[in-house]
């Protein structure tokens, strides 16, 4: 307990300490850039880092959202991108702008963004109806060899998407179809439009009770899901999961990245992002730069072996 | 379907106003003093049925044929652009084919284009009876108030790319002024009541309300830093 | 019970009622100044408000859209032009009883016909709410992508045939948003449609954007290579209190226009405009008097206004419960709804049943606040109606880029939405429909959007009418082409006879 508290003091000493020794950063209005509709975690979470910025610094920090349609959060990173490498720009990026980015030609490099940390994990699922016959993956499989099962994802290029799928080869099962939708939540169970849906917690919310979590997708069990083990668990995969960072461009002072990460830190400690995290099952947390991009490496590996399993190894 | 437009007044006929009726003369069916009165437009007799009336106006022959040609580019732009090269068919399971990519252009091409091609069919029967009965072709008249409006749209253009450079609160103030005087508003007057209103406009939507403007803007860069920020946030 | 009692206390902040009160006052001046319309001033308004908290934002929104409609009637009535395009049948009988010198009565019927159809259509969204709300989870089973697609395409084919004598153009105009709206790279799903290598088509066409573009911009660039109608003067004398009475005396038209109203504002694709036709020719046909119609007949006035304002509130319900627009002003409040947190669809009555009674209560309060305020000021309104053509259009350009650029903050969109003012003033003055291009773009998203998503289920044709509702919905559509077709048959022997 006590560790704790000391340790939240340090945080937020250490903030304050911050902003007095480097009197340069920032100096003008910063822009945090979420490529998504407003509403969902990463925007939420974004916000209050933008606020805690505008309250430690005195400098208006806002969200601006710049959601790119049917292309995703590129739109939005290209948009990042072209800004100069001063902070007062920032981006908001799931995995996918990193590691995807640079492989679909529209100008983002390997190297393009450094992160400043990474801070969410969505809280993914696989789910079916109450009624279905599965309650688990093993169940799924057995169920899927003799009779049509069909899938509901957010998009075949999205990283819950490609796990399900390389799960399913590794259990030696196949989907009878999939269909990529706009929205999956209770409806899309109940009205019959697909077997089992990959979408996250939040949207299956208010009808949990009637239907079954065949598993999730990230590295750790939900806590809110007792019951339910990750996918990696019960199939072999790797355990990618989706998350959601800050980021600079390539060339940013290292003073900005520091500054924004003491925000960003702070943030994630608070009593309301630690709220969100036990209200909705996402994984809130914070992981410095060096870790981040770590990661990045990491889970570019793991993302080119899942696509290596559903092509067919 | 008629998009309104304004009614133009005749001021010239003197019967086509209510001051030369009788006062003692019942035209309304309630007692409501002195009533109203107003100068009165030019009269349109009109059956219900005008209302479903749609006549071809001038410049729609051009318009049908320009609109037919954009319909058979998008169509020949279907093959290639819409991913029916990379076409997976053909599929056991329908579902298969129709979640392909291609296939809703398929639809919106399917409708544009017969449509369009119809919708030309008919202009030019249109055109082709005008003709018989020595209709004058209004064409180049029509195009000429097309080529007009282009000038006003290069004016909105200028202005929004305008505003990356001087600002939002500047570029409006001053397009509101030009265009207003552009408009034959030529009095202080006027120009002053432009560059109020759009004065208020700025302090509503970018100071009040802080939509989003863009961000780096050169004329503020060259201010000193403290008035740079300020401007930059609130204009 | 509880939810309606939430919804009332929430609405009863003094920030909510001071927006109802902007927004019911603003959306009356909005409506009555010809050349501004509801349209333009949400799309403006629209991404400013995203700062607001949803239900200030969404009350304000909503007032403009409850109350222009009001206010539209005011020039439709004095002047012979219509305030906001819904207003166009008014002028007809409005205008002609203006000329006889019954202005005031004009303008009063026109009221009281207003709210009595606003209000019918809101009392009875409401006690549909309360009857099935509870229920709308299991009729939300019956509605699956498959139903959504057929309801969809119904509703184009309806739009479609309603232009009765523009069906080629409206159907032109109406693949053409289709196709609009399909432009874009989907790096999720992996492909790219009828981007041609540019880079800033990938992100496609914003419907916002659009909208501005062919309703505010080639409004502006109308009124700006027009000319400005010279000063008129209006004169105005008598009470209106009188007039509110006399709707009691037309109680089978104002009835049964109500209903019309209520019922073609539900189905999706029809909207105000259709409602008022229909609505109008019944009454009609229907009257002891039809050679009054259009010269001055309070029947023809009761028909068309009741109906319109029935539309909006009966709009919302296909929007709430199955997430498909009534009609272009409902789509953008889509995108307020979206940005509430608020997913449309039948999962709505479970997840936010008190902000499915805020937005109706707002709306019952609207239309009061609008009456009471129409008593007392339409003066002064009416005096506003004569800000010069051209001025306003220069005005219009202003607000056009606020509303553009906040959706997405690029150039690029501003392009676009001059590129379709341009288009949509040609159209404008070829008297070609502009809503279909709008229609177009929503219900051609959700027909492609919902087939993709019901692929997976579809092994042969018959599943994809399999259903309950798609297969009913497919049957109405046929039935409806094939009527349509009859009576067009019928139409052109009786006139070659």
């Amino acid at each position: 307990m006590k560790k704790l508290l000391t340790l939240a003091a340090a945080t937020v000493a250490s903030l304050g300490l911050a902003v007095n020794a480097q009197a340069e950063y920032p100096t003008g209005p910063v822009q945090f850039i979420v490529p998504w509709p407003p509403g969902d975690f990463e925007d939420i979470l974004t916000r209050m880092i933008a606020a805690n910025m505008q309250e430690a610094t005195g400098i208006p920090a806002s969200v601006v959202n710049r959601p790119g349609g049917g292309d995703g959060p590129f739109p939005g990173a290209l948009e990042v991108l072209d800004a100069p490498a001063d902070g007062s720009v920032v981006g908001s990026f799931v995995l996918g702008v990193p590691i995807v980015g640079p492989r679909i030609g529209i100008g983002i490099e390997e190297d393009s963004f450094v992160p400043v940390g990474i801070f969410l994990t969505y809280p993914f699922v696989l789910a079916s109806a109450g009624d279905s016959g599965y309650s688990n993956m093993a169940e799924l499989a057995a169920h899927a060899q003799d009779n049509d099962v069909v899938l509901g994802h957010f998009g075949a290029g999205l990283t819950p998407t490609k796990a399900t799928f390389a799960a399913a080869k590794l259990m030696d099962f196949e989907f009878a179809d999939d269909s990529a939708f706009d929205m999956l939540d209770c409806n899309t169970l109940s009205a019959g439009d697909a077997d089992v849906i990959n979408t996250t917690l939040a949207l299956i919310e208010p009808c949990l009770d009637t239907i079954n979590v065949l598993a999730n997708i990230g590295e750790n069990p939900i806590g809110k899901l007792d019951g339910v083990d990750t996918l990696s668990a019960q199939s072999g995969i790797n355990n990618l999961e989706l998350w959601n960072g800050l980021f600079v461009t390539k060339g940013t002072p290292q003073e900005v990245i520091d500054t924004l990460a003491e925000v960003g830190k702070a943030t994630m400690m608070s009593d309301e992002a630690q709220e969100l995290m036990a209200a909705t099952g996402a994984a809130v947390y914070w992981q410095g730069m060096e870790e981040s991009m770590e990661r990045i490496a990491i889970d570019t590996a793991k993302d080119l072996e899942l696509a290596g399993i559903i092509a067919g190894e | 379907m008629t998009e309104f437009r304004s009614a133009a007044p005749s001021q010239t006929d003197p019967r086509q106003t209510l001051r030369s009726t009788p006062a003692n003369v019942a035209l309304r069916s309630t007692d409501q003093g002195t009533g109203f009165k107003s100068f009165i437009p030019t009269e349109r007799r009109f059956n219900v049925a005008d209302l479903f009336n749609f006549t071809r106006q001038r410049g729609d022959l051009l318009f049908s044929l320009l609109f037919l040609g954009a319909a058979l580019f998008l169509a020949v732009s279907f093959f290639g652009e819409s991913g029916w090269a990379d076409r997976d068919l053909p599929q056991k399971r329908l579902g298969k084919a129709l979640k392909q990519p291609w296939v809703g252009p398929l639809i919106a091409v399917a409708i544009f284009l017969p449509a369009a091609l119809g919708n030309f069919a008919l202009s030019w029967r249109r055109a082709r009876l005008d003709r018989r009965k020595h209709k004058p072709n209004k064409t180049r008249f029509e195009v000429v108030q097309w080529i007009r409006a282009i000038e006003f749209i290069a004016y909105f253009i200028i202005y929004t790319r305008s505003i990356e450079i001087i600002g939002y609160l500047f570029a409006t103030m001053i397009f509101a002024a030009l265009m207003v005087y552009r408009l034959g508003y030529r009095s202080w007057r006027w120009v002053g009541i432009a560059l109020a209103t759009s004065f208020v406009s700025v302090l509503f939507f970018r100071t009040m309300l802080q939509i989003k403007t863009p961000v780096n803007i050169w004329l503020y860069n060259q201010l000193p830093a403290d008035l740079a920020r300020f401007m930059k946030v609130y204009f | 019970m509880d939810a309606l009692m939430t919804g009332l206390q929430n609405l009863l902040e003094p920030q909510v009622l001071l927006a109802l009160l902007i927004g019911s006052l603003g959306g009356l001046v909005i409506g009555a100044v010809p050349g501004i319309g509801p349209a333009i001033a949400i799309a403006i308004l629209l991404p400013a408000t995203v700062f607001l908290p949803d239900l200030v934002s969404l009350v304000l929104l909503l007032g403009i859209y409850g109350s222009s409609m009001y206010g539209g009637a005011i020039p439709a009535i004095l002047i012979n032009t219509p305030g906001t395009p819904v207003n166009a049948l008014t002028t007809y009988d409005g205008y002609s009883m203006t000329r006889r010198g019954e202005g005031p009565r004009a303008l009063a019927l026109a009221y009281s016909a207003s709210f009595y159809g606003g209000t019918f259509s809101i009392l009875t969204a409401l006690a549909a709410l309360m009857l099935f709300g509870p229920y709308l989870r299991d009729l939300g089973a019956l509605f699956g992508s498959r139903d959504i697609f057929m309801a969809a395409v119904l509703g184009m084919v309806l739009l479609i045939l309603a232009h009765r004598q523009t069906m080629l153009i409206a159907a032109g105009l109406f693949g053409f948003g289709m196709l609009i709206t399909l432009v874009g790279r989907q790096s999720l799903r992996g492909f790219e449609r009828y981007t041609y290598g540019v880079e800033e088509l990938a992100s496609g066409f914003n419907l916002i954007v659009v909208i501005v573009g062919i309703f505010a911009l080639s409004q502006a660039l109308f009124l700006m290579v027009g000319k400005d109608d010279p000063a008129k003067e209006i004169r105005f004398k008598g009470g209106l209190f009188r007039g509110l009475a006399e709707l009691r005396r037309y109680p089978a038209v104002t009835a049964i226009s109500g209903v019309y109203g209520t019922i073609m504002g539900i189905i999706p694709g029809v909207g105000e405009f259709v409602a008022q036709f229909f609505s109008y020719a019944t009454a009609r046909s229907m009257s002891k008097k039809p050679e009054q119609f259009g010269h001055g007949s309070p029947e023809g006035l009761i028909a068309s206004e009741t109906a319109n304002n029935a539309v909006p509130a009966a709009a919302m319900i296909p929007l709430l419960a199955l997430g498909v627009p009534g009609e272009a002003l409902t789509a953008m409040m889509m995108v307020v709804f979206f940005d509430a947190g608020v997913k449309p669809g039948p999962d709505i009555f479970e997840k936010s049943p008190d902000f499915l009674f805020s937005l109706f209560i707002a709306l019952l309060i609207i239309n009061v606040l609008v009456v009471i305020a129409l008593l007392f000021s339409t003066r002064l309104i009416a005096r506003m109606i004569f800000i010069p053509n051209r001025f306003l259009g220069v005005f219009i350009m202003i607000f056009a880029f606020v509303g553009v650029f906040s959706i997405r903050n690029n150039f690029f969109d501003c392009v676009v939405a001059a590129l379709f003012g341009f288009v949509g003033y040609i159209l404008r003055r070829l008297e070609w429909p502009l809503v279909p291009v709008v229609l177009g773009m929503v219900l051609g998203s959700i027909m492609v959007e919902r087939l993709t998503a019901g692929a997976s289920r579809i092994k042969t044709w018959t599943d994809l009418v399999d259903r309950p509702v798609s297969g009913t919905l497919a049957v109405v559509i046929l039935v409806v082409i094939a009527a349509v077709m009859v009576s067009m048959v019928l139409d052109h022997r009786k006139k070659n006879r």
